[in-house]
């Protein structure tokens, strides 16, 4: 493949799915930094996944796939090297932060930090409504097991919404 | 919250992305075509240094059979010269090299800093391209085929002399000709690369 044909597939993909990276990003950064680092990443081995791609899914399903892959390689680094993170933050002001924010999806990016590492990419992929299908191929699970720990999932989800409006009340 | 209010406001973000991307991927690719200029350079320099240092090697054994065994002049000198040639071809590779680096280390890691970076590593590979630069890193080769044909020609003394002239001029040619074809490619391949980033810095800077 010539490098002006991966250039312009991988820009399509970008100015399309670019809220995919995101959304992982945000799901799997802790940091301002890290969501940075990881965006950059995630883009990084998206552009070598191009010459990869064979239409067999739809480019969403094949982004979500590789953005997971490298999300969670990359905490698995983190965890391992990360230091020195502060002083890259401070220094860091590529990524502006929201000047609004919502805080309802504060609330569900909270939620969804505490779960862990496959079940967070299937929350993503439940909130963006993939089906069970396109969720078993992007992470390599059986259907059956994708169902189960969805149903998991949206319990703790709602049990979690059910006791903060008891709270409130 | 309920959980169809949870879903409207994740489909919400979709329509107003958290963050700006440009200014992300520029750098991301700025980073990427870095590594690959980095890449080319890297052998460029090595491929000096291993020919380089053979040519001066095998120059220097050259001069020191002359020097003991026959002694004569105009052949000792001129395996002197080719010693000395490629001796300084290495050390003009290296120190080129080093002042490159030590150039690109000024700058910080801003993203303007950063074009600014890719920048100077551009215009010092398209430096190398020029009819001067290009002259002087290839004479070495030139005068290493001139010293290897005259070598063989004073060991085998049976061919015309007129057919190891014509053979060292096409030879000589053919580094010239490969050589310009490399700088033109390169020329075709970094100016539109160089023209690019200036633009991207105009742009940057006039957003700010």
């Amino acid at each position: 493949m010539q490098d002006g044909e991966r250039n312009r597939i991988f820009e399509g993909w970008i100015e399309a799915h670019k809220a995919i990276l995101f959304k992982v990003a945000r799901a799997y950064g802790a940091s301002h930094a890290d969501r940075e680092d990881l965006f950059q990443e995630m883009a990084l081995q998206l552009w070598h996944s191009v010459p990869a791609f064979r239409g067999d899914s739809a480019a969403s399903t094949w982004i979500y796939r590789v953005a997971f892959n490298t999300a969670i390689a990359w905490r698995r680094r983190e965890r391992k090297h990360g230091k020195g993170r502060q002083e890259i933050e401070a220094a860091s002001s590529l990524l502006a932060e929201p000047a609004v924010r919502d805080p309802r999806l504060e609330w569900i990016y909270a939620r969804i930090a505490g779960l862990g590492e496959i079940d967070r990419s299937l929350a993503l992929l439940m909130l963006d409504g993939f089906s069970y299908r396109d969720m078993s191929q992007i992470l390599g699970l059986g259907e059956s097991n994708v169902g189960v720990r969805i149903n998991r999932i949206k319990a703790a989800l709602a049990a979690q919404l059910a006791k903060e409006e008891h709270d409130e009340l | 919250m309920n959980f169809d209010q949870m879903l409207d406001a994740w489909k919400a973000q979709d329509e107003s992305p958290l963050y700006g991307v440009n200014q992300d991927l520029l750098r991301l690719v700025l980073q990427h075509e870095q590594a690959e200029v980095r890449r080319t350079l890297r052998l460029e320099q090595w491929m000096t240094y291993v020919a380089g240092s053979i040519m001066a090697v095998l120059a220097a054994l050259v001069l020191w059979a002359l020097a003991i065994f026959r002694r004569p002049v105009l052949e000792t000198a001129a395996a002197a010269f080719g010693t000395a040639t490629f001796a300084a071809w290495v050390g003009a590779m290296w120190h080129s090299r080093r002042r490159q680096a030590r150039r690109e280390r000024e700058f910080g890691n801003t993203l303007r800093e950063e074009i600014h970076r890719h920048l100077s590593l551009i215009d010092y590979r398209l430096s190398l391209t020029g009819r001067w630069a290009l002259m002087a890193w290839h004479a070495p080769i030139a005068v290493g085929v001139v010293l290897i044909l005259w070598l063989s020609t004073a060991i085998n003394t049976d061919t015309d002399p007129w057919f190891n002239f014509w053979l060292a001029l096409v030879m000589v040619i053919t580094v010239v000709a490969s050589a310009s074809e490399a700088s033109r490619k390169s020329r075709r391949e970094l100016e539109p690369r160089r023209q690019h980033l200036r633009e991207l810095l105009d742009a940057l800077e006039g957003s700010e």
